[in-house]
């Protein structure tokens, strides 16, 4: 029996002049299910296919239980995958297809009516793959997948096609799998396809990682605000700072757009200001939100959530902030907000690998200029970021004296594997409290 | 390998070219073997001392080479069609590497070329029974001999169809390319290298097909030829031109030269998948 830890270090691969994977690195422990997102194009499918031996790697390595794909000797029962629904000869009757496969992995030929009955096949075994719909396609896919009884399932947009009881199928079965110590590995464009069922994520942009770690710590990392339309915003403003809430944002329809408050909150202080409130309304980022702010390569302040990068968010490289964009004053990070474990700067900003923090650091995401910092056309922090001359942060959110270059950054518990034997999440540069506003402390409590 | 070995054989039962394209082989070979007893057979052909020519010393060769077209077909398919249905993804992935997936298909489609080539040397055979018993047949050692320099053409015709199908892998490309080569770009060619002027004209026989051709017709001419005794002179290069390809080699440096054609298109498909990326 193989140990089916999938290790992939720094995958490369380029076509011609298209990098399609740079510099990736990720591992997948038995027992667990992660997903491998980003849009498409992203590099995912090349990746999936790299590990499986199918494409050759410019760089870097990619090993299933420590060894090559070619090494695995009889692959298919140590690694099952589903890559494409359209892999069939259309000629070739469903079950005959899995004889074939069935022979050439030595597995008995009564496994084949096993893996039929469990994708629940049965009724149309005995047809041709040219009848087959597209969802009866993918069954067959991971039918064929199954056939070895592999340690390590990968599948490539397995959702493609199955209707909603096959997706809902599709889950339970991939967590059963993953709860009997096997690794499942899942690409997926749409977060919320595989929200449900991994532990774990990789997020993809570009070819890049832009995130890897849980998938409760980018939860976490959801963020909520308060839309206000109020008579007088700038009373209202003025009380809340009052309040000690400071995370105030014009939003482009003219309403104030309040960061982690509760609406009560600032319903009780517009009473107490004697600010009239035409409309209140609570908003939250949702995950999937989140996903495409990690994958959009950049964000717009005119969009319905452009106060910030979400945690874990770093500018992949290219980044351009839009011209006229000025973060707002009395923006600031509420304290406590750190990047979750398992932010991880993307390649180009110094991936861990070889990581430089005097070059490469990227302020950790959520890290914010503080009021007055105006810099409209000049924020724009480029790979190898330093402080633009005259930058002066301004009292109150100076670093400490003795500021830590994030020195000893390292990627906290989750980027490393779970056993734990990385630093924790309160280490390195995440830990918010340089960033701190003291006033900030009200607010903080209410998250 | 054996394991690679039972599964393509499974792949080529599964589905329905296999048969598709012995049926055509099967009746082409008896149609033949049976006119060519026949018009042996004919009043005006008998010669004075009664004795009917040997025709399937002719009609067993010809059916060979018409047997080679459906036979380099399956082999071109077998080795591009997992190309063109993206089955190939599943086949590297179900086995040990590459290099064994098309050893496997090698054997295996040589061992469908043997079957077709056995069905052609037998429906040959019986058509020329039917017609006319064992009259218009070479001695038995000649017929023997005839049927099984036809057959290795007919697997070298498939082993090399698998090659230039993995090494090409678009299947419509190679099926154009291979048959328009058989068909007519090789004699196009012949005839253009046999221009005295050129001083090429050593080259015809080393070509491919010609190479084929030689293996698979030339001991079926020479037999037919020594039935005609002392007046078998010119028969030779006649039945050369007619059947075979003119001044062509003999059947085992034809059939080494053939061989060696195959093994360098199946050295070049094994090269070239090991470093293809299937995406």
């Amino acid at each position: 029996m193989h140990d089916g830890t999938i290790e992939v270090d720094g995958l490369t691969k380029h076509f011609g002049a298209i990098q399609a994977v740079q510099e990736l690195s990720f591992s997948v422990e038995p027992g667990s299910v992660t997903g491998f997102l980003g849009p498409n194009g992203a590099g995912k499918t090349t990746t999936l296919r790299m590990l499986l031996g199918l494409v050759r790697p410019t760089a870097g390595t990619a090993t299933i239980g420590g060894r090559n794909f070619e090494q695995l000797g009889n692959p298919a029962r140590v690694v099952g995958a589903v890559l494409e629904a359209q892999n069939f000869h259309p000629g070739r009757k469903a079950r005959d297809h899995l004889r074939c496969y069935a022979a050439a992995m030595g597995v008995p030929p009564r496994r084949v009516d096993e893996v039929i009955e469990l994708v629940g096949l049965t009724p149309a075994a005995r047809r041709s793959a040219r009848g087959y719909s597209l969802g009866m396609k993918q069954r067959l896919a991971l039918a064929t997948a199954l056939l070895g009884d592999p340690q390590v399932l990968v599948l490539d947009e397995p959702a493609n096609g199955l209707d909603p009881e096959g997706i809902a199928w599709l889950r339970n079965f991939l967590r059963t799998f993953a709860r009997s110590g096997r690794t499942v590995l899942i690409s997926s464009h749409i977060l919320a396809e595989v929200e449900q069922t991994v532990d774990q994520v990789v997020i993809v942009s570009r070819g890049q990682c832009v995130y890897y770690g849980l998938l409760d710590d980018l939860r976490a990392g959801q963020r909520r605000r308060v839309l206000v339309e109020a008579a007088d915003p700038s009373a209202l403003v003025e009380a809340m700072q009052t309040a000690g809430i400071g995370s105030i944002d014009l939003a482009h329809d003219g309403r104030l757009s309040v960061s982690d408050v509760d609406r009560r909150q600032v319903g009780d202080i517009a009473l107490a200001a004697g600010v009239a409130l035409y409309s209140i309304t609570e908003e939250r980022t949702d995950l999937e939100h989140v996903f495409l702010q990690l994958t959009s390569g950049q964000f717009s302040g005119g969009q319905p959530y452009g106060y910030g990068a979400p945690p874990g968010y770093a500018p992949p490289p290219g980044y351009a902030p839009p011209a006229g964009y000025a973060p707002p004053t009395g923006y600031a990070t509420p304290p406590g907000h750190a990047p979750p474990a398992g932010y991880a700067p993307p390649p180009g900003y110094g991936p861990p690998p070889g990581y430089d923090p005097a070059v490469g650091y990227v302020p950790p995401a959520g890290y914010a200029p503080a009021p007055g910092y105006a810099s409209a056309a000049g924020y724009a922090p480029p790979a190898g970021y330093a402080p633009p001359a005259g930058y002066a942060p301004p009292a109150g959110n100076a670093p400490p004296p003795g500021y830590p270059p994030p020195g000893g950054y390292e990627p906290p518990a989750g980027y490393a594997r779970p056993s734990g034997d990385g630093p924790s999440a309160g280490d390195g540069p995440s830990e918010p409290s340089p960033y701190a506003r003291p006033q900030d402390d009200s607010a903080g409590d209410k998250q | 390998m054996t394991r690679l070995l039972v599964a393509e054989f499974f792949k080529v039962f599964t589905t329905k070219l296999w048969w598709a394209l012995l049926i055509p082989v099967a009746v082409v070979a008896i149609v033949i073997g049976f006119a060519g007893a026949a018009i042996a057979s004919l009043p005006d052909v008998v010669d004075e001392a009664g004795l009917t020519a040997p025709a399937v010393a002719l009609t067993m060769p010809i059916s060979m080479q018409q047997t080679t077209i459906f036979a380099v077909v399956l082999g071109l398919i077998g080795g591009a069609g997992e190309f063109r249905h993206k089955t190939i993804t599943t086949t590297y992935l179900t086995g040990s590497s590459r290099g064994a997936v098309l050893a496997a298909k090698a054997i295996v489609y040589g061992g469908m070329g043997l079957l077709y080539g056995l069905v052609t040397a037998v429906l040959c055979a019986t058509g020329a029974m039917i017609n006319s018993g064992t009259a218009s047949f070479p001695s038995a050692g000649d017929t023997l001999v005839i049927a099984a320099a036809g057959t290795a053409g007919v697997i070298i015709w498939t082993v090399l169809g698998v090659g230039i199908g993995t090494l090409i892998s678009s299947q419509v490309a190679v099926l154009i390319v291979v048959l328009i080569y058989m068909l007519f770009a090789e004699g196009l060619i012949s005839l253009i290298l046999r221009i005295p002027q050129l001083g090429l004209a050593d080259i015809p026989p080393y070509l491919p097909g010609a190479g084929s051709t030689a293996l698979q017709t030339d001991h079926g001419i020479s037999a037919f030829a020594d039935s005609f005794g002392d007046e078998a002179f010119g028969v030779n290069e006649g039945l050369e031109a007619l059947v075979g390809t003119p001044g062509q080699l003999s059947w085992w440096a034809g059939g080494l030269v053939f061989a060696t054609y195959a093994a360098a298109f199946l050295t070049g498909g094994w090269l070239v998948s090991q470093k293809r990326d299937i995406s």
